[in-house]
């Protein structure tokens, strides 16, 4: 059993000190996960908390058994960010909750709108997966074991996955569309980074 | 994402697709750009440790025997219990050729105390003893107050509890005691009515996980001053503000306050409270000095012994 769980199992007999620990341990990584998916502060905050809450309130049905916390706690993170677009935009499939807030940047800079344009223009065209595991890869470092732990699958699978969709951003968009990549996003990427 | 990583993550998807092989250094110009892209997470720690403490506070969640057991152990559980009631019953049988159940009308353990100058108590079964050694004998908040299984001389029950309420018993530490013409007489130790002094018993500095039952807290904001919001007790004593859930230091006391209920009392700290932290607020019966010495003073319990607090979220 590992240390996530040895905590889940104290919890569950009524440690809420051990569930702090859990805490202190994700809200880092729930809050990032969520962010990626919204790029909304007030609403990925509105998020994490249930995400927390739920865990909390749930932690009894957490089964060390059926696998890792760090799955069980993304799992709920990921339905807590599904059941949120099924409330706010019923006609987009619930699979396509991927909204880089371009609405929500007003306040920046002309270039970096149109950078941001272009990064969701070359994500756009994958699938919702393969733009989860590239976000879960790229930007939130995740190992492939730790990718198939919140996504589903094995492993292997998130491998094939994350080779797909590279192979196929580079099929749909052609050899050039990756060098002008290069050429637009290098120059813009340090404004890039400040969304806050 | 550093260059190791970067290569790695090239490398990987060229061994899992080698059709990719010949456009290694797109993927990685590619990977790169993602990685630089990435946007700036815009944590708040405010919000971090206000979710902390709201998660603290919540109750919590319900506990199950049978959680924990794996399906085997239920399925063995029955089959486990026949085998001990077997074992209970075989060698009674094979030695009398009969099993007779333990008597229970049997004389319970009678235990006699001296509680003050002018009371006994005796024990009707050990659950009553066991509490009286925690120095609770009841519902009551001092901890040394009788239940109403207690027998005073020439007094019934209810007898019993009213001398604890009011005057007439002399129990109560903050009126004089009365013989039985209803004479004043002189005070009663607190310290002598418990059978077990509590430093003994060990529950001393237990944490119980109920709040208080005579105070009413709301969420307050961080800052030098403290609002509890109501103290209903029926004994002079302190509202006292710890920074934690232990009782080692308190950062904020009360005037005396009580009996009856009083609204609205301020308590100045220490130190200001920080946002996101979670104070606890305890309730010291006055030992009769008007002044606060919680080495001296009765702090709230529950029925076990053990400390009571009402938490405090500090926003």
């Amino acid at each position: 059993m590992d240390d996530d769980a040895q905590y889940a199992l104290a919890a569950q007999q009524g440690d809420s000190k051990a569930f702090g620990i859990l805490y202190d341990r994700y809200i880092d990584k729930i809050y990032r996960f969520v962010y990626y998916k919204t790029f909304v502060k007030e609403i990925t905050e509105d998020i994490t908390s249930d995400v927390f809450s739920k865990a909390y309130q749930k932690i009894n049905s957490y089964n060390a058994d059926k696998g890792t916390f760090s799955a069980w706690i993304y799992r709920i993170a990921r339905n807590a960010v599904i059941d949120h677009y099924r409330t706010q935009k019923k006609t987009v499939p619930i699979e396509d909750a991927f909204d880089l807030g371009e609405e929500d940047r007003t306040a920046e800079t002309h270039d970096a709108l149109l950078t941001l344009g272009r990064v969701k223009e070359f994500m756009s065209s994958m699938t919702p997966r393969q733009r989860e595991i590239i976000t879960l890869r790229i930007w939130e470092e995740k190992s492939y074991r730790e990718i198939a732990e919140i996504i589903g699958g094995s492993e292997d699978s998130a491998k094939m996955a994350f080779s797909r969709a590279m192979r196929d951003l580079r099929e749909k968009c052609g050899p050039l569309a990756l060098l002008f990549l290069t050429i637009f996003l290098a120059p813009h990427a340090l404004p890039f980074k400040d969304f806050s | 994402m550093d260059e190791k990583r970067i290569q790695h993550a090239v490398r990987e998807i060229t061994d899992l697709d080698p059709s990719l092989k010949p456009h290694e250094a797109e993927l990685r110009v590619f990977i790169t750009n993602m990685a630089d892209v990435r946007p700036h997470v815009p944590l708040d720690q405010h919000f971090v440790t206000s979710l902390r403490a709201r998660l603290m506070l919540a109750p919590r969640p319900q506990v199950s025997p049978f959680m924990n057991l794996s399906a085997w152990a239920f399925r063995l559980a029955p089959l486990g219990a026949v085998a001990l009631l077997l074992l209970m019953i075989a060698p009674p049988y094979y030695q009398t050729g009969q099993y007779e159940f333990p008597d229970p009308t049997a004389d319970p353990r009678i235990l006699e105390i001296n509680v003050g100058s002018e009371v006994t108590q005796t024990a009707r079964d050990a659950r009553q003893s066991e509490l009286m050694r925690y120095g609770m004998g009841g519902d009551t908040m001092i901890a040394t107050e009788a239940e109403s299984s207690m027998d005073f001389k020439g007094a019934d029950a209810d007898t019993a509890v009213d001398a604890y309420m009011g005057d007439g018993g002399g129990m109560n530490p903050y009126m004089p005691p009365t013989d039985d013409q209803g004479n004043a007489g002189g005070e009663t130790d607190i310290a002598q009515m418990s059978v077990v002094p509590v430093e003994e018993s060990g529950a001393e500095n237990s944490l119980s996980s109920e709040p208080s039952r005579f105070l009413t807290v709301s969420p307050q904001k961080a800052g030098g001053i403290i609002i509890i919001d109501s103290v209903t007790a029926e004994v002079p004593g302190f509202i006292v503000i710890y920074e934690n859930s232990e009782t080692t230091y308190y950062v904020g006391t009360s005037g005396l306050v009580g009996p009856g209920t009083i609204r609205d009392v301020s308590i100045v700290l220490e130190r200001p409270a920080p946002a996101g932290a979670i104070y606890y607020v305890r309730f010291y019966a006055d030992n009769g000095d008007a002044s606060l010495h919680t080495g001296n003073d009765t702090i709230e319990r529950d029925l076990y012994g053990m400390v009571r607090g009402t938490p405090l979220l500090i926003e």
